[in-house]
């Protein structure tokens, strides 16, 4: 079996969390360089078949590709409204979107990056939608969970928590660059592919970006 | 070397993307200067922590709605937008039953008014906007139908909630009430301005989400537990 069928095969048992970081790590590792041609594997790993098939209406296609990039969408959508519902609707609305355009899509290699562009677009379309009250109201979200904790959280929990708050005080243009480069694990061209910008803007937010995190983690003194 | 560029370094520096020549700068620098060399340190925490973070995955009968959609879309209906808010409208309250009906109503109206006219022959010679304008109009009302209904089942409740979530609800709720307010002066100031309108569906939907939110957080804080819990 050739490599990229193995990279597959272990995107499968991991989730989709860590695709684009999984992408980024295969790139490094010039794992990119397996005979793609032959297999019609993207570069992330999966079957660009079901790029194809989906074009075409085949719904376990459309499934599969689902089933290999919900998480990922529902992290993005997740992190701009911290608000697990609304998360729920983003993600039906991305992929809607994805289905009902993908005709459009001229490359099949080209797949994950306009997905993602389609992601973060209907994320910001929502949040643009729902600007007047999101920003002011208390997120209730952090409010319940931490209400039910009772017990002390330890430093590794805190430091998430931590870390979540200020990514919900960070701008959205940072926000998207930290989620996508940090979390998500894409690198700064993918990022700048995704967001429309240059490499280089990608760098200075993200810089920017874990400056900040790093400030709201110092008034915690946990770092 | 500057600290400013020190720090912007450090950070590509963790990437990956400096060059030897600017790495061996930086490391000189580091070496003598402990606020960088904290500063790297800490950014290596933060990416490892944030490589470390998992995302939440969506409920499992999310694809099945996708599917629906789909299928409503093929069939030549237009697919409305956020249709997934029925399902955070069927707790065991009879009130908040009724006010899911007629939220679906309102969604309904809005999301599918404007683009069933853009593909229905039956609407082609009507007027575009006012047809439209008339929908919002509808579903405000229904809305504010919907809200009411949730209003009174979480006063049937009673205050079972931790008082300092209460309060956050409270908070909330006049945040809402006050965006409300301001779209209402902005829909009365321009009456044919479909945005004002949209952005006053969308702080009553704020507002039918708190309720609901509010009620969910009643459930599992009553004896009985949660299995009213839509979430």
């Amino acid at each position: 079996m050739s490599l990229a069928l193995t990279i597959t095969s272990s995107l499968d048992q991991t989730g989709c969390a860590t695709i684009g970081r999984k992408m980024s790590r295969a790139s490094r590792n010039g794992e990119q360089k397996v005979d793609q041609a032959q297999e019609r594997v993207s570069s992330s790993g999966f079957p660009l078949e079901w790029v194809r098939r989906s074009r075409e209406g085949d719904s376990q296609a459309m499934e599969q590709l689902y089933g290999r990039f919900k998480t990922s969408f529902f992290g993005l959508a997740y992190r701009y409204t911290y608000n697990a519902t609304a998360a729920e609707d983003i993600l039906q609305d991305i992929f809607i979107k994805i289905f009902t355009h993908i005709h459009k899509l001229d490359n099949d290699e080209a797949f994950i990056g306009w997905a993602y562009r389609i992601a973060v677009n209907t994320c910001l379309s929502y949040l643009r939608s729902h600007k007047n009250i999101q920003g002011k109201m208390v997120p209730f979200d952090v409010v319940e969970g931490v209400a039910q904790s009772k017990a002390a959280p330890d430093h590794e929990r805190m430091f998430e928590t931590t870390m979540e708050e200020a990514l919900q005080d960070l701008s959205t243009k940072l926000r998207s660059v930290f989620v996508l480069h940090d979390i998500q694990g894409f690198k700064h061209e993918e990022v700048a592919q995704i967001l429309g910008c240059s490499a280089g803007t990608s760098k200075s937010q993200l810089f920017k970006a874990r400056m900040k995190i790093r400030q709201r983690l110092q008034k915690k003194r946990l770092v | 070397m500057r600290c400013s560029t020190a720090q912007k370094w450090v950070s590509q520096y963790i990437d990956g993307d400096l060059d030897s020549k600017r790495q061996a700068l930086l490391k000189k620098h580091t070496d003598g200067c402990q606020d960088c060399r904290k500063l790297m340190q800490d950014f290596h925490e933060i990416v490892g922590h944030a490589g470390d973070i998992s995302d939440p995955p969506p409920r499992d009968t999310t694809w099945g709605k996708i599917q629906a959609r789909l299928e409503q879309a093929q069939g030549g209906q237009q697919v409305p937008a956020y249709s997934g808010r029925e399902r955070r409208m069927v707790p065991r309250w009879g009130y908040a039953l009724a006010a899911a009906a007629l939220l679906l109503v309102a969604l309904g109206a809005v999301a599918l008014g404007p683009r069933l006219m853009s593909s229905g022959p039956m609407f082609a010679e009507l007027d575009r906007q006012q047809y439209t304008l008339t929908k919002l109009e509808e579903a405000e009302v229904h809305y504010q139908k919907a809200i009411k209904a949730l209003a009174e089942a979480v006063a049937a409740q009673g205050e079972q909630i931790d008082p300092k979530l209460a309060e956050v609800f409270k908070t909330n709720l006049d945040i809402v009430n006050a965006s409300i307010a301001d779209c209402k002066l902005a829909v009365m100031s321009h009456p044919e301005d479909l945005d004002s309108r949209r952005f006053l569906l969308a702080a009553y939907e704020e507002k039918a989400d708190l309720y609901n939110k509010w009620m969910n957080v009643q459930d599992e804080s009553s004896p009985q537990g949660s299995f009213g819990n839509t979430l």
